[in-house]
């Protein structure tokens, strides 16, 4: 611990010290003359090994390592120049391809519990959609007792609003309660047409259930649906519930995807290197 | 563990280290500046001697060395250790 500080003031004070230590070597070179001995030796050099016990010596040599490349790069700027946006781009798709993942799939929603949110998705053996029918909601939202809460959304979910990017950088100039559809838009039968899928849903989990226990529920709900409006709920259609507390519902497909996406970002980063590896060496081999 | 014993009398300048430990081991031993100067370096980082200006017997500014305490408890460590080295060698060239 003492040690670690006085290495720490070492390095703070190294001017001084070596201004000492040169002293010290050239009080002995006095004297080891004045004795009648000449061959000492190279000063210089018996300074350097002493500055060794101070450790930091790699430090040294690594400030001098980075004032060597600096001068190197500063003489060649069109090759510092083609490094620079190699290794750039590079980088920077892969942080923002990451950045991107980690915004939509990782980071949850600023809402309270994001684990208990789940965003409900029809599906059926040969149909898939992330939209359903008002009335539909509606049902669900008034039979199902393992939600606490339901939410249906015509749009971009209110939730994203703090979000600029969710809206492509627009804000858009009205929000409307969808209840009050009707009245803006003339005919309109989004609140009562069962065969308009138009709203997406999310719900919170009721206080201990699990989303398998909430998609058996809502499967039974289906059904009753189905028995009333046949034409409307497709053939073995069921919900089914993702972890919706993040921006984009990922499904295990778009993992999939993600992987690849990522698996190529990553192999741009590879690629850039080896173009650098390439620029090295054609630049070593004109040497 | 020669330098820290010839510490112990007292602070001395580099220069006197390698001089005393000449004379006193009868010329036989003589320590090299270029072991010298880097083992009181070392000495200092670690904290067993101090170093402090005075004035050389030919009048010039020098630093002199002195002991700290730690200095003197790893002496008396490295004394025993090698007193424990040197009997088990006797020991050995007495009844081997």
């Amino acid at each position: 611990m003492g040690e670690f500080f006085r290495r720490i003031r070492c390095l703070i004070n190294r001017r001084r010290l070596d201004a000492e230590l040169e002293s010290d070597v050239e009080f002995h070179r006095e004297m080891a003359a004045r004795a009648g001995r000449r061959n000492f030796g190279n000063t210089l050099r018996l300074r350097e090994q002493a500055r060794e016990a101070w450790g930091w010596a790699w430090l040294d040599r690594l400030v001098q390592d980075l004032h060597f490349g600096l001068r190197i790069l500063a003489r060649s700027p069109g090759f510092t120049l083609m490094a620079v946006l190699v290794l750039g781009i590079g980088i920077g798709v892969n942080v923002s391809a990451f950045s991107l993942f980690d915004m939509v799939a990782l980071k949850p929603l600023p809402v309270r519990d994001p684990d208990t949110i789940v965003r409900l998705e029809r599906r059926s053996p040969n149909s898939y959609s992330s939209e359903m029918s008002y009335p539909s909601f509606a049902f669900y939202r008034d039979h199902a007792k393992t939600l606490s809460a339901a939410m249906a959304v015509l749009g971009v979910p209110p939730m994203q609003i703090d979000d600029d990017a969710s809206l492509g950088g627009q804000h858009p100039d009205i929000w409307l309660p969808m209840a009050q559809q009707p009245y803006f838009i003339a005919g309109s039968h989004v609140l009562t047409d069962f065969g308009d899928s138009s709203v997406r849903m999310w719900g919170r989990l009721a206080p201990g259930v699990t989303a398998k226990m909430a998609e058996q529920e809502l499967g039974a709900l289906t059904n009753e649906l189905r028995r009333q409006h046949p034409g409307d709920i497709w053939d073995g259609e069921y919900l089914q519930s993702s972890t919706g507390g993040h921006l984009q519902v990922m499904q295990s497909e778009m993992y999939r995807v993600a992987a690849m996406a990522g698996a190529l970002t990553l192999l741009i980063l590879a690629v850039s290197c080896a173009n650098l590896g390439g620029l090295l060496l054609a630049k070593a081999v004109t040497r | 563990m020669l330098i820290l014993r010839v510490l112990q009398s007292g602070p001395i300048h580099g220069y006197a280290i390698g001089q005393r430990i000449h004379v006193l081991s009868s010329e036989v031993l003589a320590v090299e500046e270029g072991l010298l100067y880097p083992t009181l370096q070392k000495m200092l980082v670690k904290g067993w001697v101090i170093a402090e200006w005075g004035i050389s017997e030919t009048n010039r500014k020098v630093r002199f060395y002195r002991l700290t305490p730690e200095g003197r408890k790893q002496l008396k460590a490295e004394l025993s250790s090698y007193d424990r080295v040197t009997q088990a060698i006797q020991e050995i060239l007495r009844t081997a």
